[in-house]
């Protein structure tokens, strides 16, 4: 029986045609994104997971199916199985197959295999799309390497087929006991939320272990697994069955099967499709079997007046639309789909804005982007769900035989139905506002901004919903088929979500784009609101003209074939909504040709392929004149005129040149920054411009006299940045704003000389545009390079004087000391002075800012924020006193008098440092809630200021040569201090938290590498995860493997003996030579490793047993494995040898350290005892966070009672 | 008047569901008889705006059906042989929404002509239930109310009766006889009776064309008296079919009762039966 249930349903699924069209639009979908990621296109760029990941790899093969099978591919998992369990009920052949003495076990599961097999078989098309792709001539060769068939197979059985099995099982279940299809897709949402949940929820490092277990889908686990994997480990190994995967598909296996159960145990052979939530209940009526003269009396009813016509019709309309949105408050699923929301919203609230694991005050354009962001997705569903119940509501009722024959014209039954769907959009964002609130409010926030949350909400979002609405209403009006529609629908907002502006490039050709909109505490919604409203018009006319054709098209009578419908259109009847789509056309185009203006015409549009290919070119054609002589900048003076509101910036500058090369020069090249425009260039010994190439900006001036060795000249110069219309996409720093401008000097200030810093770095895109391989730095031997720091090419140290003016209620800011400030014709100017020479690397601010100021030792501490973000002046200013304390006791004297940090908009999210002037985003601190009780927030805006002001000695003071390995001096050293700083003033609790979410970063990133990963003493500039994270780790380990002050004392004599200094300037060989100085031989070989090697460990404690002595003491003996590795820049790690010096700690109940020993421990096992006074619980190998550990979270163990006492 | 000319419809499927399909309809209750599949719906909807012809034309006063569709629906009254309820939603609700939809933007009005219909349709008492829980009777009911919302001047009733039990149906048929007589109303139904019960005008369809049209009692007197009837044994259904031409034949206590026509007293057994619609409808559709 069970066999011929099986057979039946395969063989009905095989007849359908949805079943081949399923499988090609997932064979087309994987087939597109194949070649996409095959790097078809060589304009587009989409990698997963790093450059030198190939595109066939295990691990995006891996990732492509799971991903596209769960997400496209669920919903035909609810299409098929949903379809074959609610069969019987939905076409009413449920009574002729209960009264068949079918079993339940072999009706249900019969049903249920069958469906299964044919969504397994149609879930083949993504791998045969894949593969294809693949194997397909069209992509690079670079990209891909040999075919294994071995990957696409381990994919299906650990992922795609227990997937698959686990959501049939769901919506299985759920199909049985709802029987509703609507409760089909509403568990579909939950679904996906409660994945999401769980992503954001877990994604923290301590929750890494559980995270990996109770993902339903294994991305977790995956992700645990492969998580430091290498490139090489990416591009040849598939997941292994083991460990927590192997838990979490063998949990998950089991949960669908308990699942399938409980469906089972819950159906019962009873006829008619069970409502959830209503009962009904059949109204007698009193029938009289014999004549009785009727009531009816058509002439006793009462007169009423007819009207057609607009009004009425209007009237009509805006009845129907109440109507629509009173029946929406009452359905029951959307009161669900509310709660429901309620309650995601709230819960996700736990990881609002959290940086270092710790959170942010609940401002509300945080609250309000963060809570829309989550429930995005979830409004985007039910409006595709609401749309489809809405247009085929009378249809799907059979009510319309009644309605479509009244004298109502299709507009108004369309704009009802509209109406209806907008509300219900409005009530979703309500719900966000008004969750948002409550959770301000439980975070004991009380400073609700209700314009944010109505101008966010109401003003931007809704906006873009109501044109999806308008879309998928028009698609639902088109198609005979809800579900195709559905299905369409999906499809359409993956692609516009996804590829669409990967592939189309312009946002006039991505439907309801917009250039995009960023709120800041500082500039609001500064100048992304023009733009947007435009955008918003042209896609709103568009939208105009499907609502038209949606209600020229309306299905309406009993015949609904869309040629039929098409004929009806062009009748006289139908001529207004033709006009409307003319006028909505028109308005679209002309629309859309003020856009174009604007972005192509009066701004430069290029792609970012014809960003790179302008780069290629320029080195194509002047690399010849790297190296050429060129003379330097040695002193600056600006008059610098920002203009807030118009955005614009007016400069004037002389600037010293000097040659201070060997030969005469006779010609001075002269390169800007395309955003800005060069007026009038005046060199004091004459000269005349004998090169412009415009496109590129290089212009070459002829100096009348060549400038002899040792000569000087002025270059003086006229600069602009102008702001015209708008551009194409949201630009935030690049130009001055209403409010928080931030601008250094190269965004539009003349450079001297052929600037490498230009060219194309990576060199998989320099072989895209045919551009010969190129180290990403000068080697560390290229003693040429030692001729120029790493910051400029044209210059050493300067001297700095600039006046700047802006609008009276701002403040305009520039390094150097206020000389004088001044208004003169409504202008506000300020004067500032550098009494020392400085790098070439300076900025300009202005916004209205608020000003604190602290005396210390006398240094001026100076905050400059924007009202309202007083929270964390206090831990900055803290931190400058204890950093400036620090760093001048330590390594050398502060140079200035004065230290400011400035707030600028979130636009970007760092801090930077530059001479006594601290320019720090409003989006990384100026917001933290930090809450010091808490042992796991890190006080970062603490950390951020100690780190800044570091920088005022490692880059300002020491600044290394244009090598590999050079921004060590300034990042790694800057990193190094911040710690020792954060060390003294937090608990080594907090640190080791601290340390471990670097090790995480860094482990992680290093997987990621997209180039190769170089030793410490070598890295590229691009190399973050190396300066930063790793960087600070080992330092701060040398420091304490070195102990006492001898590091210290070795930077102090490296900062002495190169600060201030010109060229040649130092290296990384530099700093290790001062380091090795003060380094004892035993531990020569960890500066190696540090510095020179790529260096990882995997310490372990495998055992640990307490044993209590007759003293009262406890002995503690443990084990420890231990390995070290060596990796090559591959990523290709290698065991070798050891004998290193390992920490190992003794803790107590209250996490406090008993005892901490240093042992030199070769690699295997090691047996070692330790005896504590206090009773203890556990023990720690490498507490202090001193050693790269590839798995540290077995590096701590719970002991163990011993069996029998001790005797010795 | 309702001028029907050459009206022809064939479905996507190949279905021929009217050929060249003319009918005259003044005012009255015009009944319009046919078996299942005749075509009737095909042309209700049609006259109703739902559906269009491939050819053929249908004139309402000046109004010309196919071409001013939103026209006629100002003067229709239309209760489907078919139709749905939303889910929650009360008789005078519902009522409400129609009302307003056929051009009743005056809230008082709207009201008393509801609570008028609710009253003379009796379903007043009921009248905030939700119309899901309505027996069959009772939605046919509210079907008419709906139908006379706005005094339409063209009605089509399409197949009211069709799953009534027989005292509903005795009720409904009592309901629909005093639409009255100024206007017209079409009444597509599958029971002879109710056409003799309520109908002065008729036309009998099959095949998609029209086969008899008339006054009911003109077309029986034009049968009276060739009506014969005999009762026979089951077996012998077949030999008298050859023989004679039979109208009809129903069962009867175990036997069978079959009507024949002929102009002359057949002999045999038969008696003379007195003619009613019945013998028209089955003469004209076998």
């Amino acid at each position: 029986m069970f066999g011929h249930i099986f057979t039946f349903e395969v063989r009905r699924w095989l007849r359908s045609i949805s079943t081949y069209i399923y499988m090609l639009i997932l064979f087309l979908i994987t087939f597109f994104t194949g070649l996409l990621i095959g790097g078809t296109w060589p304009g587009v760029t989409a990698n997963f997971g790093g450059e030198k990941i190939f595109a066939n790899s295990p691990v995006i093969i891996d990732a492509m199916l799971t991903n596209i099978n769960t997400y496209v591919g669920l919903i035909i998992v609810v299409a098929v199985i949903g379809n074959s369990v609610l069969k019987d009920f939905t076409n009413n052949t449920a009574a002729l197959i209960f009264t068949t003495p079918v079993s339940k076990f072999n009706y249900l599961f019969g049903r249920f295999c069958a469906s299964l097999f044919i969504v397994l078989i149609i879930l083949t098309a993504t791998g045969l799309g894949l593969m294809a792709a693949f194997s397909s001539p069209w992509v690079n060769a670079d990209r891909m390497e040999a075919f294994h068939l071995s990957y696409y197979v381990a994919t299906y059985w650990q992922s795609v087929i227990p997937n698959a099995l686990l959501d049939g099982a769901i919506f299985f279940a759920v199909s049985l006991i709802a029987r509703d299809i609507f409760v089909i897709w509403l568990s579909l949402i939950v679904f996906f939320v409660a994945i999401g949940i769980s992503n954001s929820y877990f994604s923290s490092l301590e929750h890494q272990t559980l995270s990996a277990l109770v993902d339903p889908l294994g991305t977790h686990a995956k992700r645990a697994i492969s998580k430091y994997w290498s490139t090489y480990q990416k591009n040849h190994y598939h997941y292994t069955m083991t460990g927590l995967f192997l838990y979490n598909r063998l949990l998950w296996i089991g949960v669908s099967f308990v699942l399938l159960a409980v469906g089972y145990s819950f159906f019962s052979f009873t006829g008619t499709a069970r409502k959830l939530f209503f009962n009904k209940i059949k109204l007698k009526d009193n029938a009289i079997p014999v004549f009785k003269k009727s009531d009816l009396n058509r002439d006793a009813l009462p007169k009423v007046t007819l009207s057609f016509g607009r009004v009425t019709y209007l009237k009509s309309l805006w009845g129907l639309s109440v109507n629509e949105c009173k029946t929406l408050l009452r359905n029951t699923y959307f009161r669900i789909i509310l709660l429901f929301g309620m309650l995601l919203l709230l819960l996700v609230s736990f990881q609002l804005g959290k940086i270092y694991d710790t959170s942010t005050y609940p401002v509300t354009y945080i609250v309000a982007e963060f809570l829309e962001g989550t429930f995005h997705i979830v409004i985007v569903v039910i409006t595709f769900m609401f749309a489809g119940e809405l247009v085929w509501k009378a249809r799907d009722y059979r009510m319309s035989n009644i309605l479509d024959a009244l004298p109502v014209p299709n507009w108004v039954f369309y704009f009802s139905k509209m109406v209806g769907l907008m509300f219900m959009q409005v009530i979703l964002l309500c719900l966000v506002m008004v969750c948002g609130i409550l959770v301000q409010t439980f975070m004991g926030y009380m400073h609700y901004e209700l314009p944010v949350y109505l101008e966010y909400l109401f003003g931007f979002r809704l906006i873009d919903f109501w044109l999806l609405a308008i879309l998928a209403v028009l698609v639902q009006t088109l198609v005979g088929n809800k579900y195709v529609g559905y299905f369409i629908l999906a499809i359409f907002y993956l692609w516009n979500s996804t590829f669409a502006q990967l592939v189309l490039k312009h946002n006039l050709f991505v439907f309801m784009s917009d250039p995009g909109v960023e709120y800041s505490d500082m500039n609001g919604f500064g100048h992304a609101i023009f733009p947007y409203i435009v955008f918003k018009v042209y896609w709103g006319s568009l939208a105009l003209c499907f609502a038209a054709l949606s209600s020229l098209l309306w299905a309406r009578g009993s015949e609904t074939g869309l040629r039929l419908r098409w004929r009806h259109a062009k009748l006289k009847e139908a001529r207004a909504g033709w006009v409307v789509i003319l006028i909505g056309l028109i308005v679209f185009i002309s629309c859309g040709g003020f856009i174009y203006y604007n972005t192509n015409v009066q701004n430069e549009f290029r792609t970012s392929f014809q960003q790179e290919e302008q780069q290629a070119n320029y080195e194509r054609l002047y690399k010849k004149y790297n190296n050429i002589p060129q003379p330097k900048i040695t002193a600056v003076k600006l008059d610098v005129d920002i203009y807030p509101k118009e955005r614009n910036l007016h400069a004037g500058g002389v600037f010293t040149l000097k040659n201070k090369s060997v030969h005469p020069i006779d010609s001075v090249h002269i390169l800007i920054a395309s955003d800005a425009k060069l007026g009038k260039v005046n060199f004091s010994t004459g000269a005349r411009l004998a090169f412009y190439d415009s496109v590129i900006g290089y212009r070459i001036y002829k100096l009348t006299q060549p400038m002899q060795p040792g000569d000087s000249i002025l270059l003086t110069f006229n600069t602009d940045i102008i702001t015209h219309g708008f551009q194409h996409n949201f630009s935030g720093l690049g130009a001055p704003l209403y409010n928080g401008t931030f601008l250094n000097n190269t965004s539009f200030l003349p450079s001297i000389g052929y600037n490498e810093g230009y060219e194309l770095a990576d060199n998989t895109t320099r072989k895209k545009h045919k551009l010969g391989y190129r180290p990403t730095s000068h080697p560390i031997t290229d003693t040429l390079a030692y001729q120029h720091n790493e910051l400029s090419q044209d210059a050493d140290f300067i001297d700095f004087d600039a006046t700047l003016s802006t609008v009276p209620d701002q403040i305009a800011i520039a390094p150097g000391y206020l000389q004088k400030e001044w208004t003169t014709n409504g202008r506000r100017y300020f004067h500032y002075k550098m009494d020392s020479p400085i790098l070439n690397f300076y900025s300009f601010l202005s916004a209205r800012y608020e000003v604190k100021k602290e005396m210390w030792n006398g240094i001026s501490l100076e905050i400059y924020y924007t009202k309202g973000h007083e929270y964390n002046l206090d831990r900055m200013f803290n931190g400058m006193k204890k950093s400036l304390a620090y760093y001048s006791a330590e390594f050398s004297p502060y140079q200035h008098r004065q230290v400011r940090i400035l707030e600028f908009p979130r636009y970007s999210t760092f801090a930077q440092s530059f001479p006594n002037t601290i320019p720090f985003s409003e989006g990384i601190g100026f917001i933290a809630d930090v809450n010091d009780s808490s042992k796991d927030d890190v006080d970062y805006p603490f950390y951020i200021t100690a780190h800044e002001v570091a920088h005022q000695w490692f880059a300002h003071q020491v600044i290394g040569a244009d090598v590999e390995g050079s921004v060590v001096l300034v990042e790694t050293l800057a990193q190094y201090g911040a710690i020792m700083v954060m060390q003294n003033e937090y608990t080594a609790e907090k640190l080791r938290k601290f340390l471990h979410i670097e090790m995480d970063n860094y482990l992680s990133s290093r997987s990621n590498e997209g180039e190769k990963e170089k030793p410490l003493a070598y890295i590229d500039e691009g190399q973050g995860y190396i300066r930063y994270q790793k960087g600070g780790i080992v330092m701060h380990a040398l420091n304490n493997y070195l102990g006492g002050d001898s590091l210290n004392h070795a930077l102090s004599r490296f900062v002495h003996r190169y600060a201030f200094q010109g060229p040649p300037y130092p290296t990384t060989l530099d700093l290790m030579r001062y380091i090795r100085e003060v380094t004892p031989d035993s531990l020569q070989y960890f500066v190696t490793d540090i510095f020179e090697k790529i260096t990882l460990y995997k310490n372990k404690v495998a055992e640990a047993k307490l044993t209590k002595m007759p003293d009262g003491k406890y002995q503690v003996n443990f084990s420890i494995e231990s390995q070290k590795l060596y990796s090559d820049s591959t990523g290709l790690e290698k065991p070798v040898a050891s004998n290193d010096y390992i920490e190992v700690g003794v803790y107590n109940g209250k996490r406090k350290m008993l005892k901490l020993e240093r042992y030199k421990i070769p690699g295997g096992t090691t047996k070692l005892s330790m005896i504590v006074d206090e009773k203890p619980e556990k023990v720690i190998v490498d507490p202090r966070v001193l050693l790269i550990d590839k798995d540290f979270n077995d590096n701590e163990l719970k002991l163990t009672e011993g069996a029998a006492v001790a005797k010795k | 008047m309702l001028q029907i000319k050459n009206l022809s419809k064939t479905y996507p499927n190949g279905v021929q569901a009217l050929r060249d399909v003319s009918l005259d309809i003044s005012n009255g209750m015009f009944g319009l008889l046919g078996p299942n599949g005749a075509g009737k719906s095909t042309l209700m909807r049609t006259i109703a705006t739902l559906q269009d012809a491939d050819s053929g034309s249908i004139m309402f006063g000046g109004i010309d059906v196919m071409k001013q569709k939103h026209e006629l629906r100002k003067v229709l009254g239309y209760l489907p042989q078919e139709f749905g309820v939303y889910p929650k939603v009360s008789a005078e609700e519902m009522l409400h929404y129609i009302a307003r939809l056929k051009g009743i933007d005056n809230a008082k009005e709207r009201k008393e002509l509801v609570t008028a219909l609710l009253q003379q349709v009796n379903l007043y008492n009921h009248k905030s239930k939700f119309l899901g829980g309505y027996s069959g009777g009772m939605k046919q009911r509210f079907g008419i109310a709906q139908a006379l919302i706005g005094n339409p001047k063209l009605i089509i009733v399409d197949e009211p009766t069709a799953g009534l039990d027989p005292a509903e149906r005795l009720r409904f048929n009592n309901l629909l006889s005093e639409i009255g007589e100024n206007i017209i109303v079409i009444l597509s139904t599958h029971i002879v009776d109710d056409v003799s019960e309520l109908c002065n005008d008729m036309a009998i369809i099959a095949n998609g064309q029209v086969v008899q049209r008339g006054n009911p009692e003109s077309l029986i007197a034009a049968v009276q008296n060739k009506i014969w009837s005999r009762r026979i044994k089951k077996a012998d259904v077949t030999a008298y079919q050859e023989k004679y031409k039979v109208i009809l034949s129903k069962l009867s206590g175990g036997d069978v009762m079959i009507h024949i026509f002929s102009e002359e007293n057949p002999g045999d057994g038969f008696a003379m039966e007195r003619a009613g619609l019945e013998d028209i409808y089955f003469a004209n559709i076998a």
